[in-house]
């Protein structure tokens, strides 16, 4: 999967009318601008959204589609603007439905050594007892690979908070892992 | 340097595995299918951009279409409560001056004593009309039979009185005995005065009358009386401030500007 390449290199924009980004209007040019960024919407609504992500994913698309007049090229990239949809939608799908506790890694441990499974059943639990700010700083940057500046227009916050935000997440989860990962 | 073969600190060792897990999450994750997702969203071309405007009563509305008419029922709501507040307010500061406290009582069957505006004290304007009579009124509705000045009523027969020390008199009208005048206040008081001699409330003729209230010294008891179209006699007494309040008693004006407000059937 990639998911910090491609057009989300681009930067700021939207569909370009002269030197100008402008948001997509028709469904074509909606599909093409989102389709780049569509790995790290699916990645992060699996994250967040656990067994609701697909549908926490489908919702974030039609309420992208809804709110695509809303994005504007000044304030982030459309990857940052894509992600904090499904963020907001995953957000959602978390207040309806109440999923169980995401373990996303737990599942995949098959082939890996008994220490790093614990390890990683560890990190897949103390994830969840992050706050939903927190998680989502988080997923952003060490899992998805944002680098912070994108994390903070996601969080819609300035760099320096996300960095404290992280900063903050990784604490929390080190004393959730154990004596360790101090 | 791969950060796996280095024994490092419980942080390194942390940030190594919080960075292990997620390239191999990135690695191993495969995305649904964006066309497919695209095709389950239905999208149109003509969709327009920009607020979305729905038809009220169009089909398939949304799950906030509720939210809109809750935002309409909170306002009335509110607005219907400040509304309340300043007239509350307004009464509060403009009380009727024969709105004391404590209702005047009195035997008679029907007594409606209570409500009131500020109608009583205004003499000009058009005028709120009263459902219930201010505090020191008394109202006594009858049904009485009306017939014209020109409907032949022959002279007074005999007469009786009735419980509020009035008089109904019995007339005569083409050899049927029994019919009773359309206006009727003869009052037994001694010292009963007519005050107007041409009183009228809302276009029906009336009597206006004054009379001592009997042992109680000093007061005064003003009478307006007269029959609505619909065949109503109405009687509207007032005694005066009730005892233990201080207001000043009302004048004659004021009580007949009470009276032509007020509208028992309304």
């Amino acid at each position: 999967m990639r998911i910090d390449g491609g057009a989300a290199e681009s930067g700021g924009g939207g569909v370009l009318v002269g030197d100008r980004p402008r948001p997509p209007r028709t469904a074509e040019e909606f599909a093409e601008w989102v389709r780049p960024h569509w790995p790290a919407m699916a990645g992060l609504a699996a994250r967040l959204g656990g067994p609701h992500g697909e549908d926490a994913l489908q919702e974030a698309l039609g309420a992208a589609w809804r709110k695509r007049d809303q994005y504007d090229a000044s304030r982030g990239t459309p990857r940052a603007w894509l992600l904090a949809v499904v963020a907001d939608q995953t957000r959602k799908a978390w207040r309806t439905r109440r999923p169980e506790p995401v373990d996303p890694i737990s599942a995949e441990v098959g082939d890996a050594s008994a220490e790093d499974r614990e390890a990683r059943l560890d990190l897949a639990r103390a994830l969840t007892r992050l706050t939903d700010r927190q998680r989502l700083a988080v997923e952003l940057h060490h899992v998805l690979g944002l680098p912070v500046a994108e994390v903070a227009s996601v969080l819609g916050c300035a760099e320096g908070t996300a960095k404290s935000t992280l900063s903050d997440a990784r604490k929390r989860l080190r004393a959730e892992m154990g004596e360790e990962y101090r | 340097m791969n950060a796996h073969d280095t024994d490092t600190t419980g942080e390194d060792r942390f940030l190594r595995l919080l960075d292990d897990e997620g390239a191999r999450w990135r690695a191993g994750y495969q995305p649904p299918s964006f066309d497919d997702a695209v095709r389950r969203l239905g999208l149109s071309s003509e969709a327009p951009a920009g607020p979305r405007v729905r038809r009220i009563g169009a089909r398939g509305r949304g799950p906030g279409w509720w939210r809109p008419l809750a935002v309409a029922a909170a306002v009335l709501v509110l607005v219907g409560g400040a509304v309340g507040v300043l007239s509350t307010a307004r009464r509060a500061q403009h009380p009727t001056p024969a709105a004391p406290s404590s209702a005047t009582t009195t035997s008679a069957t029907t007594t409606s004593t209570g409500a009131a505006t500020s109608a009583a004290t205004a003499t000009t304007g058009p005028l709120p009309g009263l459902t219930m009579l201010p505090a020191g009124f008394a109202y006594w509705p009858h049904e009485v039979r009306q017939y014209s000045a020109g409907s032949g009523a022959s002279g007074v027969v005999t007469s009786r009185p009735l419980p509020e020390g009035e008089k109904e008199r019995l007339y005569t009208r083409g050899g049927v005995a029994d019919e009773r005048e359309g206006i009727v206040l003869d009052v037994l008081t001694p010292g009963a005065e007519h005050l107007q001699p041409n009183v009228v409330v809302r276009g029906r003729p009336a009597q206006l009358v004054r009379e001592a209230c009997g042992a109680t010294p000093g007061c005064t008891r003003i009478i307006v009386v007269w029959v609505e179209a619909s065949g109503s006699r109405v009687q509207v007494r007032y005694d005066g401030p009730p005892a233990g309040s201080s207001p000043a008693p009302l004048t004659v004006d004021q009580v007949l500007t009470a009276a032509r407000s007020f509208e028992p059937h309304s």
